[in-house]
């Protein structure tokens, strides 16, 4: 293999590694997997080249050859939905263990903070941390800053987020929804404060 | 040490390389010519459990790199760009005798190489793309028969390659010795008996594309030319390495996405990997 890179219009569907340059900067713009270096732009894995023209310029980017063996999630960048559990509480924030980024486990759990202000969308000040959440609970989140250097923030203002899974302090058993703020106990019929993430609707049947 | 070759000295070197290199005196123990690198394999994917790795061998060295992250970094200073950390370790049987003595210096070897290996890796990693987080480089020497620190950059850019991660480039290295301080002889890629015997030893390593020099590490005591030598034949042999890198990462998945074909075409022939 040469280090030249293919021409412009044979770009498309062949391999690359990183630091292969692929075209110059004015004829394409960096999609994933591709970085501009100097005057040009590089390929930032080793993968398959795709071009789309659809968009002027047009936009390189590089997806990786095969999927890992064992898929672990990158790091949450703002914006990205977690799966959180809930370590401690006091009245001014919630910490978390953040295990799943988007649906995929992390290989190893980082920190979250879900502070009382970004519980919920309205009455701000007025919220009760112990209403909302308690330990053990896993709760659905969505990052809202890289925070400091122990934890991400995290926020669950929107209706579908908030605690999917929580159990019951008297028996143990699992809590259902009821409301946004308040869980069932199935066995005790007792009612629990929490601050719910509305359930996801099962698929419809076409009548 | 990383060394960034500026316009005025690059032009410098450029005409010290241009000189044609000095005839071979003496054959050398294994047979190769003084130009000629032992053999070399480089293979990734040899450890699923880890983000990444790459297992390389030079000659009777062997290496083996994992890399583990990102993962989120404990206690430090919230970052806006990533971390690097290196950690370089021999096997207890690396080396040819089993002298208690040798663990001691082993310490200090072990520490001088994770320093040399972060020093050649963390520039080729785009850090601001994982912030806060720790990226961590596990090394083995398995067998040390010569060239190991050359060795452990290409396997660790190997394994961060196979892991996925953003880099600007794959750096590759090699080593040279100079046998002789008044001959000017060069022998690329030492093995460890020739390191051992020679008056002045090199290593380079190189991202090709970007003509970058992430490290360059010369000791002992040589003529400036044989050392303009010796570099240019370092960096020709890390060429040769970048090579092998790429179709070891490039292969690991063709040969998968042909395994995929096959078990989706059920019961075809079987045809030959390519």
């Amino acid at each position: 293999m040469s280090t030249a890179p293919p021409a412009g219009s044979r770009l498309d569907g062949t391999l690359a590694w990183p630091g292969l340059r692929l075209a110059d900067a004015p004829d394409a713009v960096c999609g994933e997997g591709v970085h501009r270096w100097d005057t040009g732009l590089h390929a930032s894995i080793a993968g398959t080249v795709s071009l789309d023209r659809s968009c002027e310029p047009p936009r390189l980017s590089v997806s990786a050859l095969t999927a890992p063996s064992e898929p672990a999630a990158a790091p949450p960048t703002v914006g990205d939905i977690v799966t959180c559990r809930v370590i401690r509480i006091n009245p001014r924030l919630a910490s978390l263990e953040i295990l799943c980024v988007a649906g995929v486990p992390l290989r190893e759990p980082c920190g979250g903070l879900l502070r009382r202000e970004d519980v919920r969308e309205f009455e701000r000040d007025a919220v009760l941390m112990r209403d909302s959440c308690r330990p053990g609970d896993i709760v659905q989140a969505r990052v809202l800053s890289l925070g400091d250097s122990r934890a991400y923030y995290v926020t669950t203002a929107s209706e579908e987020l908030g605690v999917v899974f929580a159990r019951s302090a008297e028996d143990g058993s699992t809590l259902l929804p009821l409301a946004w703020d308040e869980m069932l106990c199935p066995a005790t019929h007792a009612r629990e404060a929490r601050k719910v993430a509305r359930p996801a609707r099962p698929a419809s049947t076409a009548v | 040490m990383c060394v960034y070759m500026r316009r005025a000295a690059h032009k410098t070197l450029r005409l010290v390389l241009d000189e044609p290199p000095p005839v071979a005196d003496t054959a050398r123990c294994d047979g190769r010519g003084d130009a000629e690198l032992r053999r070399l394999l480089v293979r990734t994917g040899v450890l699923p459990k880890a983000s990444g790795s790459a297992y390389v061998e030079m000659g009777e060295t062997k290496v083996l790199c994992a890399i583990f992250g990102p993962q989120q970094a404990d206690g430090h200073d919230f970052l806006s760009h990533g971390r690097l950390e290196c950690t370089v370790k021999f096997s207890a049987f690396a080396r040819r005798t089993t002298d208690p003595a040798a663990a001691t210096t082993d310490a200090s070897a072990t520490a001088a190489l994770s320093a040399s290996l972060s020093a050649a890796l963390s520039g080729s990693v785009q850090l601001d793309q994982y912030p806060k987080s720790l990226i961590c480089v596990h090394a083995m020497v398995l067998q040390d028969g010569g060239g190991a620190l050359p060795a452990l950059v290409s396997c660790g850019s190997a394994a961060l390659a196979h892991a996925r991660l953003k880099l600007y480039g794959l750096v590759a290295a090699c080593g040279a010795a100079i046998p002789d301080e008044g001959s000017g002889r060069v022998l690329l890629d030492p093995s460890a008996s020739e390191e051992r015997a020679a008056s002045s030893r090199l290593v380079a390593a190189t991202v090709p594309e970007l003509s970058h020099l992430p490290l360059l590490e010369q000791e002992g005591r040589a003529q400036f030319e044989a050392v303009a030598a010796a570099l240019r034949h370092a960096l020709g042999g890390a060429a040769t390495v970048h090579e092998r890198m790429r179709e070891a990462l490039l292969a690991e998945g063709q040969t998968a996405s042909s395994a995929r074909k096959r078990s989706r075409g059920g019961g075809g022939a079987v045809d030959a990997a390519a």
